[in-house]
């Protein structure tokens, strides 16, 4: 088979030989004393415009770089984000590596307590503080920014100095009530403009020192280029990219760039590519070239997720491909970096040679693209409010959720819920047999994250009504049980995050992210305070299948067959069945798995998913909009796991969650079919902030011709039976294994990790193990 | 259980037996024996016991389990018995890590179908269906056609994969069952055939003639192997007896490989043929345009 790399253009591989030569750590921590010296000076201010005015300083002082040889300017760093935002950064990332990140929910909690007018001794600030400690223990987990797709099509098409036009007159227009927020769109807008104006002047004064010729020729073009997208829309194609490349940097100097996503760029970009290509301005080997300049800007972003969507329905309901569509397919496959998350939305419809481009893609490994099936996610984003003409527009935001781009501040990670750990308390009334790591975040443990008071393994969780694991006797009542627990712990953390998020425009604005969202110039409002069309939050449940499994196994074996008891179970879990090993084997061998088409299981499942559903499904938050439920668990499952302890699907303590929605690790046993039916009998329809089902297969599946067509008729017929997203893993046991023992021989290998792609050895241990515990499907 | 046979494995999600995706049922007994074959723990037609000694963790349960002492513990090894064992299971359903695997379970048409139907909607959007292979399920027409009824019914295709070893009657009750043969053709000359799977292959040619005549959909298939049919003359002596045939179809050339091999220590069986790297690229390209040169529709798989 031996997927095959393409080869880039010299020009390309003059930029990829010294894409390493751009680091220059000394420039992460420079945000903070500039932004620090702005909000001093303008002490009298609101929130608002100090924010825009650190900004507006941020980008004048900033470092900016252009690479003689380079086609495109610019490069991004994450900055510490403090004091703009209470996010943990380590000042000293090697921006090489993953970079320790995460929000600080204590002092988010704390901060909102006093925004909403609570008193310090009141039960709702009592509230918030223990769901900041659940977060900071791996119970709950909260992510605050970047999800979300910025309106870099109507930036190309209008403008920085169209959109400051726009609110110079809505500034004339407005009552006080929106004056601040629109001076700090426009001090945003402005300090935009005068960014790219110091672009470039560097671009000027490098092409006079260069000396190679054809740089220089480039580097003139690229001035002229740069003075005009200062204000005016783009004209070309090589104008479009620059720009968003731009935009997209600067957003990077507002907030954390969790993942900023970029829509369907291919069908964005195309009436550009088309006019240079009838004009001559521009030949398919120049455009294929840009596009791969991008994608190494966007590959210096480790774990980014920044999404680009490719394909899918246009809005007259027929499959909108076209050449740049291939040639970003061949633009990742020339790159193999973990960066960006190609997305492809799929339909029946679908020409082969953009399948056949996807195969050549996903033989490498790199689990890109990812496969979204367009019925279910314009479904989704209609059952959202969504409009007909916005929900056929859908594109992919980090892992797998769907957003209206440029219309849409869906915060998709607000919140994710541990079920596993929820079923564990139950059995030790709130208390956990693990104390796992607080803090851990990329690679290491945070130690600024853990919790004043070390509540160790005596800290109670919230249990919300009042049973008691031995007055359960039959599995009815173990069943309901644990759905009231799921949907009043939903009702806990979704309360708990509303409660955050009517603090933020107050808090932490983001006017220039305001700008590129439609609809917040309009209404004179930030996007934190509602100034986009929509406006959702995203709850995400994690450890299902492990829940399930437990189930299965309790009704199994304790009312069933009789063969233990509940407190044999809680015995087991507080020993983490060490002195349990029957026990064990009984579950491992005679208790039905989730993923091996087994109703018995799979319908415990679709009840638990269901019954998530109906708190979820309806519920308020302050921006306006709803609370959309999603089955996909970021690298999250790992993370939880480590801090869950052992439960009565025979998960040690310590070890991994399921990932996603996909069937515990290495328990299907019946190839993907079986799997993929499990996953149906669920009404998946709930998951309206997305899914994830991971498939993997061994590299040979795809050295024939006739599986390339298997796989394609897998998803059709998952789609057809109401299926979301899919997604595939294709490299060898062995391979990870080697990779794990000499990890400096596999500094390349890129691999699926649940809603996205990173670099194998940038992974946490555990997420490795985890991996390598999928069941391998060859196909036979 | 009336009208049930013992079945060694049903694989879903199978993309090598006949079109689209499938579920492959395997029959256990075969009236061959060939060489290379890489499904051994179907040629008889009753249970076997596979026991993979590289999985044993010497725990000894399986001591205590089997009614004819066939498992010892000697110095922390394990000793297995073959000649005292009956095959009754109870070894396997007590261990624990997989190294005891008892293959070939009584199923009834209608157990077997229940397994079949789950996949229809693969089968239909990529026009697949179900395949009966072995052993030699051509043995077995009774079960297959009460299986195929079901499948049938609910509009899922059936092929059936044979060795073409069996007198033509049964294949005359299949016929109007059966949407499409996998029919092996392994080499022209009779005394090849014979040396290397235990019987001649005149009764194999014949009932392919009837099936063709017959008006059978069928795919040939041609495992090419070295020491075996690897040559081009025999190769070329096969495309010259397929052009004759005059409703084939597609022809398909399955070079061979050492999947087997693991299974047959399993089984306590020595492998008949020396480990062979597979025919190489070359050849296998050399043999396919032979075969195209005949105006065949072939292809390799
Ligand atoms: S029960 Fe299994 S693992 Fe234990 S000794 Fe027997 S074969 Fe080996
Ligand atoms: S299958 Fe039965 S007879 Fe054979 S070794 Fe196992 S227990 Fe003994």
């Amino acid at each position: 088979m031996a997927a095959q790399k393409l080869e880039v253009s010299d020009r390309v591989k003059a930029i990829l030989d010294h894409r390493h030569d751009d680091h220059d750590r000394s420039q992460i921590p420079t945000r903070r004393p500039i932004y620090e010296a702005a909000f001093e000076n303008y002490a009298e201010e609101g929130r608002d415009i100090r924010i825009a005015m650190g900004f507006k300083r941020f980008l004048a002082e900033k470092k900016i770089l252009i690479r003689e040889h380079d086609i495109l300017a610019g490069f991004a760093y994450r900055y510490t984000y403090k004091p703009s935002f209470p996010f943990n950064l380590p000042d000293d990332y090697d921006p090489l590596y993953r970079p320790p990140a995460g929000i600080d929910t204590c002092q988010e909690a704390e901060d909102a307590i006093v925004a909403n007018g609570f008193a310090a001794d009141s039960v709702e600030a009592g509230e918030m503080r223990a769901f900041a400690k659940c977060v900071s223990k791996w119970f709950y987990k909260h992510w605050e920014t970047g999800h979300i797709i910025p309106g870099y099509e109507m930036l190309i098409n209008t403008g920085f100095g169209g959109l400051a036009n726009e609110a110079r007159q809505r500034l004339a227009e407005a009552d006080e009530s929106r004056k601040p927020a629109l001076r700090a769109m426009l001090i945003c807008l402005e300090a935009a403009s005068g960014y790219i104006l110091r672009y470039a002047d560097f671009a000027r004064d490098l092409a006079e020192k260069t000396e190679t010729p054809a740089y220089k020729a480039h580097l003139v073009e690229m001035e002229a280029s740069l003075r005009h997208i200062a204000h005016g829309p783009a004209r070309t194609f090589f104008e479009a990219v620059q720009l968003i490349w731009l935009a997209h940097e600067m957003l990077y100097a507002e907030s954390f760039p969790a993942s900023f996503s970029f829509g369907r760029m291919d069908q964005y970009l195309y009436p550009f590519y088309v006019n240079d290509l009838k004009s001559g301005k521009l030949t398919d080997a120049e455009a294929a070239d840009i596009l791969d300049a991008l994608w190494i800007k966007f590959g210096i972003t480790l774990h980014g997720y920044q999404n680009i969507t490719i394909g899918g329905l246009n809005e007259r309901g027929e499959y909108a491909s076209n050449e740049l569509t291939i040639m970003m397919l061949r633009s990742s496959r020339k790159t193999l970096f973990d960066q960006p998350l190609l997305c492809l939305r799929y339909h029946d419809s679908m020409p082969d040679d953009v399948w056949e481009e996807s195969v050549e893609l996903l033989k490498t490994g790199i689990g890109l693209p990812a496969i979204f099936i367009d019925e279910f996610c314009i479904r989704a984003k209609k059952r959202m409010g969504h409009s007909a003409e916005d929900a056929a527009n859908y594109a992919l935001v980090g892992c797998v959720e769907m957003a209206c781009p440029g219309k849409e501040y869906a915060k998709t990670e607000a919140l994710r819920i541990n079920t596993g750990k929820i079923l564990e308390i139950m059995f030790f009334n709130g208390k956990s047999n693990c104390l796992g790591s607080t803090g851990i975040i990329g690679n290491a443990v945070d130690q600024s994250l853990k919790l004043t008071d070390d509540h160790g393994e005596d800290y109670v969780y919230p249990l919300f009504t009042g049973y008691r694991i031995d007055a359960i006797d039959d599995f009815r009542a173990m069943l309901d049980w644990y759905k009231e627990e799921l949907k009043a712990h939903l009702a806990y953390a979704m309360t708990s995050i509303n409660r955050l998020d009517s603090a933020l425009p107050k808090c932490y604005p983001t006017p220039f992210l305001s700008v590129l969202i439609e609809g917040c110039i309009q209404n004179g409002k930030d996007v934190t305070a509602g100034g986009a069309k929509y406006n959702n939050s995203g709850v995400n449940l994690c450890g299902l299948p492990n829940v399930a499994d437990s189930l299965a196994a309790i009704q199994k074996l304790v009312f069933t067959d009789k063969r233990y008891t509940l407190k044999d179970f809680q015995d087991a879990m507080k020993a983490d069945y060490v002195g349990y090993e029957d026990m064990l084997d009984a579950i491992e061998h005679d208790c039905p798995k989730f993923g091996n088409d087994v109703s018995a299981v799979d319908d415990i499942m679709a009840e638990l998913v269901a019954a998530a559903e109906s708190v979820v499904n309806g519920f308020g938050n302050p921006r306006g909009g709803h609370w959309q439920m999603g089955l996909y668990s970021v690298e999250d499952h790992v993370k939880m796991g480590i801090n869950t302890g052992a439960l009565p699907d025979g998960k040690r303590k310590g070890e991994a969650l399921a990932s996603a929605v996909s069937p515990v690790q290495g328990k299907d046993v019946n190839g993907p079919t079986a799997a993929v039916n499990s996953l149906l009998k669920t009404d998946l329809s709930a998951a309206t902030n997305g899914m994830v089902l991971d498939i993997k297969f061994s590299p040979s599946f795809f050295d024939k011709t006739s599986h390339h067509r298997a796989l394609r008729m897998l998803i059709q017929a998952y789609a057809q039976q109401g299926g979301g997203e899919i997604q595939f893993n294709v490299v060898d046991r062995e391979t990870l294994l080697d990779a794990q023992i000499h990890p400096e021989r596999h500094k390349d290998l890129v691999v699926r990790v649940s809603g996205f792609s990173a670099y194998f050895t940038s992974l946490i241990r555990e997420t490795q193990d985890e991996i390598i515990k999928r069941t391998e499907h060859a196909g036979v | 259980m009336r009208g049930a046979e013992f079945v060694s494995n049903i694989q879903r999600f199978s993309l090598d037996d006949g079109p689209g995706i499938r579920t492959t049922v395997f029959l256990k007994g075969c009236n061959l024996r060939c060489a290379w074959c890489h499904n051994p723990e179907n040629l008889k037609f009753s249970p076997v016991l596979q026991f993979f000694q590289a999985s044993c963790q010497a725990c000894g349960k399986c001591v205590k389990a089997c009614p004819q002492n066939a498992h010892r513990i000697l110095d922390g090894g394990h000793v297995f018995d073959r000649d005292l064992c009956e095959a009754c299971g109870k070894c396997a359903s007590v261990c624990r890590t997989g190294a005891l695997k008892l293959v070939g379970d009584r199923t009834s048409p209608e157990a077997l179908f229940r397994e079949l139907v789950k996949d229809r909607h693969y089968y239909a959007s990529s026009g697949g269906g179900v395949t009966f292979s072995g052993g030699e399920p051509a043995l077995r027409p009774g079960y297959i056609i009460e299986a195929a009824r079901l499948c049938r019914a609910e509009h899922i295709p059936v092929a059936l994969d044979t060795a073409g070893n069996v007198p033509f009657e049964n294949y005359a009750a299949l016929l109007p069952h059966i949407d499409l043969f996998l029919y092996d053709v392994k080499c022209f000359d009779p005394s090849l055939h014979a040396r290397w799977t235990g019987v001649d292959n005149r009764l194999i040619l014949e009932n392919l003639r009837a099936l063709d005549k017959a008006g059978a959909a069928y795919i040939i298939r041609v495992p090419v192997i070295p020491q075996f049919n690897a040559d081009m003359g025999e190769q070329e002596r096969i495309a010259r007896f397929l052009a004759t045939l005059p409703n084939r179809g597609l022809i398909q050339l399955l070079p061979y490989h050492v999947y087997g091999v693991g299974k047959y220590e399993a089984l306590g069986f020595d492998y008949g043929l020396d480990r062979q790297a597979p025919p190489s690229a070359e050849f296998m390209d050399a043999a396919l345009k032979r075969y195209r040169q005949s105006g065949l529709n072939a292809e390799i798989a």
